[in-house]
């Protein structure tokens, strides 16, 4: 898994029916080691109703499936977590409601 | 399998109901030794802590090892801990 | 998945068995200016999409077997949707004409 920030949502009306109901989001990796955005953004599949700025966990390939939204359909990443903290090495790298406080 | 040392944790408290349980370990890749990018893997073991050397299996193997009648979303898990004596 | 715009169709009279019958897509990846990244990829066509569509192209063989409804399929990518509107911090880009 990695961690990413969700920027925005994509709305597609012609896509493969499997895809319907399932709510897209642009989303931008984050490198853990700086908590900085790093590479290039893409489009992944929300299940725990994460929104814009959130720092989201997501997962990829099959693995991205086996949730009780993306069962069966065909994605290739989802959004399985809402980050709220990140610890590495006894430093706290993220806080989300330090986060939420700051903006 | 993939080698790499835990270096932390991440803490989510809204998540796919499946995850509910599983520890999520922060993890600095090893390639032929060296240091490389951090990456999140779901505790198979259940008893990893920061410093352990684990090996970690990817894909939907990661799922299915954490549990195979009701597989999480995971598609990073650690299977094992290397002994530290044999390092 | 990732966005991508449609850059031509591929035509192929020689290939796997399994993509007889499926439109074959020239794409390219973009970033969210939509400048084009990367090089040009073949992706198999799921969503009637045409030259100049802005697409999301979906890199997983599994979801691919399931967007073209063939378990026995073996696919990279597949383009799933055709985008019309994207938003990122409060700026709409419409993607149509």
């Amino acid at each position: 898994m990695q961690l990413a920030r969700v920027i925005g949502t994509v709305v597609s009306t012609r896509k493969s029916e499997r895809l319907n109901g399932l709510k897209l989001l642009v989303v931008v990796p984050i490198d853990m080691d700086s908590m900085q955005e790093k590479g290039a953004p893409f489009v992944t599949v929300d299940t725990v109703g994460a929104g814009e700025g959130e720092i989201v966990m997501w997962a990829g390939g099959s693995s991205s499936r086996q949730t009780e939204l993306t069962t069966g359909k065909p994605v290739d990443s989802s959004i399985i977590g809402i980050v709220d903290y990140v610890d590495v090495l006894g430093v706290r790298k993220f806080d989300k409601f330090k986060a939420d406080e700051a903006t | 399998m993939i080698i790499g040392r835990v270096v932390g944790t991440v803490v989510c408290s809204v998540k796919t109901q499946t995850l509910e349980g599983l520890k999520l370990m922060v993890v600095r890749r090893l390639v032929n030794g060296q240091e490389k990018e951090l990456m999140i893997a779901g505790d198979g073991t259940r008893q990893a802590g920061i410093g352990d050397t684990v090996y970690m299996i990817g894909r939907l193997e990661a799922a299915l090892q954490i549990d195979m009648s009701n597989p999480p979303p995971v598609d990073l898990t650690i299977s094992g801990i290397v002994d530290p004596e044999t390092l | 998945m990732k966005l991508a715009r449609v850059t031509g169709t591929v035509v192929s009279t020689i290939k796997y068995d399994k993509y007889q019958g499926i439109k074959l897509l020239k794409v390219r990846h973009l970033d969210l200016a939509l400048q084009e990244t990367g090089e040009e990829m073949v992706a198999l066509d799921a969503a009637q999409a045409g030259i100049g569509d802005i697409v999301l192209v979906n890199n997983d063989g599994g979801a691919a077997q399931m967007i073209l409804e063939d378990k026995a399929l073996v696919a990279g990518l597949t383009v799933c949707g055709v985008v019309d509107s994207f938003t990122c911090q409060g700026k709409t880009t419409h993607c149509h004409g």
